[in-house]
Order: structure tokens, then sequence, then C-alpha cells
């Protein structure tokens, strides 16, 4: 279950990223943020950022063009 | 002979021995063995809207950049100036606003810095533009590049 959801659905490549770079300042380490969006880039950016920001990308979904990304916060 | 453009001679004076560009500095910048860690320096000198998209692509770039936990800074020249003026609203050409995006960057904590010769020529001051929006004189540009892993123009 996760502590916040943040919907970047239509936002193109990098704002769901900057969108959750900026979720994430305000929110405490441990918590889940789940992600939504509909860029497909977003399948490399949100691992890629999780890789670079030492975040974890717990688990990840997708429901037909809806992309969900679970991501706890280091 | 052709006569200097005012901007030209304003960034002159403004600039006066302070626009010398330290080369060992800039060489130990690009062996990664100075400046302001892998921080990059995005230097916009286009307007913003219908100029190629510079200005949309600049900023997209850094907000990119910040959001990965990296430093950066904004430089404004010329009509770059333009990006930081607090109310612009594109809506009549159809474009989305960029304000929006500017506030993400300074939010990221990013750096905007706007050179103080540019905003003169064009009639604008400090108060025009987007709170948090550093103005300094044009020598600035040298003491940045040196102080930044990377620059980029647009």
């Amino acid at each position: 279950m996760a502590d916040a959801v943040l919907d970047c659905r239509g936002m193109r490549c990098p704002r769901p990223i900057v969108e959750m770079a900026k979720r994430m300042r305000v929110m405490e380490p441990g918590q889940v943020l789940e992600l939504w969006a509909t860029d497909l880039v977003a399948l490399n950016d949100v691992p890629a950022w999780c890789r670079k920001t030492g975040n974890s990308l717990v688990s990840q979904e997708q429901e037909a063009e809806l992309l969900k990304f679970f991501v706890r916060k280091a | 002979m052709a006569e200097v453009p005012e901007e030209k001679r304003q960034e002159a004076e403004d600039c006066g021995d302070s626009c010398t560009i330290d080369l060992s500095k800039v060489k130990r910048r690009t062996e990664g063995n100075g400046g302001d860690g892998r921080a990059t320096l995005i230097v916009l000198t286009r307007g913003t809207y219908g100029h190629h998209d510079d200005a949309f692509s600049a900023i997209q770039v850094g907000n990119a950049i910040l959001a990965e936990e990296e430093r950066a800074t904004l430089l404004l020249l010329e009509d770059g100036v333009y990006f930081a003026v607090r109310e612009q609203n594109p809506s009549p050409l159809g474009l989305p606003n960029n304000l929006r995006y500017v506030e993400d960057f300074l939010e990221l904590g990013g750096r905007i810095v706007a050179v103080e010769s540019a905003l003169k020529k064009r009639g604008l001051t400090s108060q025009d533009l987007v709170d948090g929006v550093e103005v300094a004189p044009y020598s600035r540009l040298v003491r940045e590049l040196e102080s930044h892993a990377v620059s980029v123009t647009f």
C-alpha cells in the first residue's frame, strides 16, 4: 500500500521524473510513492532515476496504457 | 569601421579584467578536478516561445538534471532573459506557459542567473523577473563557466 499517489498521466518525459523528485522531497524515508504515468519512456526513466538517487523501485505494474510504479524513499 | 553595438560595449564595461578566463581552472574543470562537483551550466541566449523550442529544451534538460539530484544553473543571456519574466503569457500563440518549468527548476534547487546588461537593454529590471532569479553583471559568465563541470548552450 502506497503512502501517496502521484498522477502523471498525460505528462511527457522528463516531467514525471521531475514531479516525482519534487514529491519525494517531502516524503519520509521508508514511505512509498505510487506513480501513475502513461509515457512509455517512464519504463526506462523511473528505474534509472531510482538507481541514480538511491531510492528503491519496489514494483511496477501495467494496466493497458497506465503504468504504475511503487517507489520507496531511501 | 563598424560601430560596436551598445549591448557589447556595456558587456565590455561590465567585464573589465574580470572577463579574462583562467584557462587553468577550465582545464581542471574538464579533467574533473575542479568546479562544482558535477554541476551543469545551461546557457540560454534565445528568446522564449517560437525560437525552435530552445528555451523549452533548456529548462527540460535542467529540470531532468536537478531531478537526478545533481546541480544545475541556468544562465540567461541576450534574449534569454525573457525566459524569467514574471508575467509571461504565450496563450495567443497557442503554446504552453513555461513559467511552471521555471518554478520547478527553482523548487528543485536550481539557480537562475540573468545578465544585468541584457535586462537593461530590453527595458527590464529585477522587478520584472520571477522571485528567486539572480541578476548579475556580464562578468559573472566567466565565474560560472569556471565553476561548473559541464556547460551547454541553447
